[in-house]
């Protein structure tokens, strides 16, 4: 019997939709997009990406449609791990992510072809670089026209980074609350009156919003003739967006952050290297598929699974420390590191349409093995968690658990403390074990050499 | 905030001819429609400048090397 149904993201478009069949991805590309679909393939568009990486690879293969009355063809992408969201990305993933779609556009061009979506979420990481996942976002060009996905553009990736450079990092995370990128009038209200002598903010944004206010459900379909659409203007347009997204910056060297990111410092050379080695001999000893490394700071742990070619995901909540480790990988050209933004006390929710078309983090796993180093004690200290919620929720994750047992007399939570009244009594080793027994099996714990912190193997136990 | 140059693009587009039809399944957005259009085409003159500007330069170095050897030969 077969398992089929379509994608729960994937309604949009009329041009086609995913599905999934016996748990491999499909593509049905639908008889109306036949035309654009044959353009893309033959005109040689899809394979100049595709040389450069810069879409899924696919195949068209021989399989029942989902849908027979309207199916063209059916194609199978190449599957991609671990779906991330635009709000999951620092700021320079982000800003790739629209340098990338830039750059389609511009190819799209060279072939008699255009964008007709510029949605964030058809961007995915993919060994390390952003890629396009959505082969059927192409259509072929029509003489004049102005770019149909402009708006998009401007609303899931200029407005982020605009606020993200110049007001606050932290407001990419309107993009969890605004499905469709965020409101260009919101975001002209929010950025500072020195962006109106900025040419790129004061046309993609300020002036933007103006005239989406002005010309409020009036119909636009008469221009005039000195105004339309040249392909010299078309491609002035990308390229004018081009050196506006380039333009903007954000930077967390400078700042309170540079000295926090440097793990070492918080260990002994000492208890640094002996975490190392406990690390990897929990990897011999799991030799898990995936890692999510929860609490990865700048990578320096979840490294350790990555150079072992273990596809790993490094989560912070910190969008300097996704930022430095998401450069770091750049530089290094990782393939096998994806650092995101997570805030684990209020992870990523499904979302959307039905509360479906995104996932939450929860819904993209279990994995294998999960990593959360020196994070108990921002948890059950930092958010008042008990031992058992943490051990439940991470039980949901991943089958294998190794964990940092951070005690009260540790500098760290001694900071924590400092300001605060200490209603902790029944933050100790011997609790923190019982509750994680209830969920795990602790298969083995290390003392750290030179530290007062302890290090579990754990495997989650058969009946949770 | 109003100002006068949308309503002078109105004014144009109420008296012109119509784009041709196209069937998109997002939402263009009218003010992004013609925004666009205005931003384009103040963009246009800057990039086909941008774009040739290496073989103006490069008009200029010949002319230049060229003056400079008349001024030699006629030494």
């Amino acid at each position: 019997m077969t398992n089929s149904q379509i994608q729960r993201s994937s309604f949009r478009d009329p041009s086609g939709f995913l599905f999934t069949r016996n748990g491999a991805l499909l593509r049905q590309v639908n008889l109306s997009y036949k035309d654009d679909y044959d353009t893309f393939m033959q005109s040689g568009l899809y394979n100049k990406l595709l040389e450069r990486k810069m879409i899924v690879p696919h195949q068209e293969v021989a399989q029942e449609p989902q849908q027979p009355e309207s199916s063209y063809k059916i194609l199978q992408p190449v599957s991609i791990e671990f779906i991330s969201y635009p709000y999951e990305w620092s700021f320079s993933q982000l800003k790739d992510a629209a340098l990338l779609t830039l750059e389609l556009q511009g190819f799209a061009l060279e072939h008699g072809m255009t964008l007709k979506d510029a949605s964030a979420y058809n961007i995915q990481f993919y060994e390390g670089r952003p890629i396009l996942i959505d082969t059927l976002s192409f259509e072929r060009k029509q003489e004049g026209q102005p770019w149909v996905a402009y708006r998009q553009f401007c609303q899931h990736f200029f407005s982020p980074l605009a606020l993200m450079a110049n007001v606050d990092v932290r407001l990419s995370q309107l993009l969890r609350v605004f499905i469709d990128g965020i409101p260009l009038d919101l975001v002209s209200r929010l950025l500072p009156a020195r962006t109106w002598i900025n040419f790129s903010l004061l046309a993609h944004i300020h002036l933007h919003a103006q005239s989406q206010r002005h010309f409020a459900g009036r119909d636009v379909r008469k221009t005039p003739s000195n105004l339309s659409m040249t392909d010299t203007r078309v491609l002035a347009l990308i390229d004018g967006l081009r050196r506006g997204v380039e333009k903007l910056n954000w930077t967390p060297v400078g700042t309170e952050w540079v000295d926090y990111y440097d793990t070492s410092h918080k260990y002994l050379p000492e208890a640094l290297g002996h975490k190392a080695e406990v690390v990897e001999s929990f990897l011999e000893r799991v030799r898990p598929n995936i890692i999510w490394d929860l609490g990865a700071n700048t990578g320096f742990f979840s490294r350790l699974g990555s150079r072992r070619g273990i596809p790993t995901y490094a989560f912070d909540i910190d969008p300097g420390a996704v930022e430095l480790n998401y450069l770091h990988t750049k530089k290094d050209e990782e393939t096998h590191l994806l650092p995101l933004l997570l805030d684990l006390t209020n992870p990523s929710s499904s979302m959307g349409w039905a509360s479906e078309e995104r996932m939450s983090l929860s819904e993209r796993g279990p994995v294998d093995a999960i990593f959360a180093l020196a994070l108990i004690h921002h948890l059950a200290i930092g958010n008042n968690l008990p031992f058992n919620l943490i051990s439940k929720y991470f039980a949901n994750l991943g089958e294998w658990l190794l964990i940092e047992f951070v005690p009260k007399d540790d500098i760290q939570v001694q900071r924590m403390l400092a300001t605060r009244q200490d209603i902790f009594g029944d933050y100790t080793q011997s609790n923190f074990e019982s509750a994680f027994s209830v969920y795990y099996k602790i298969v083995n714990k290390e003392a750290i050499a030179d530290s007062d912190r302890v290090i579990y193997f754990m495997k989650r136990r058969s009946h949770v | 905030m109003h100002f006068d140059i949308l309503s002078s693009l109105a004014d144009i587009v109420r008296s012109s001819s119509p784009l041709r039809g196209g069937e998109y399944y997002l939402d263009p957005g009218s003010g992004s429609f013609l925004i666009q259009l205005l931003i384009a085409a103040l963009l246009g003159g800057a990039f086909v400048i941008r774009s040739y500007w290496g073989k103006i330069l490069d008009f200029f170095r010949r002319l230049f090397k060229k003056e400079t050897r008349i001024a030699q030969d006629d030494e």
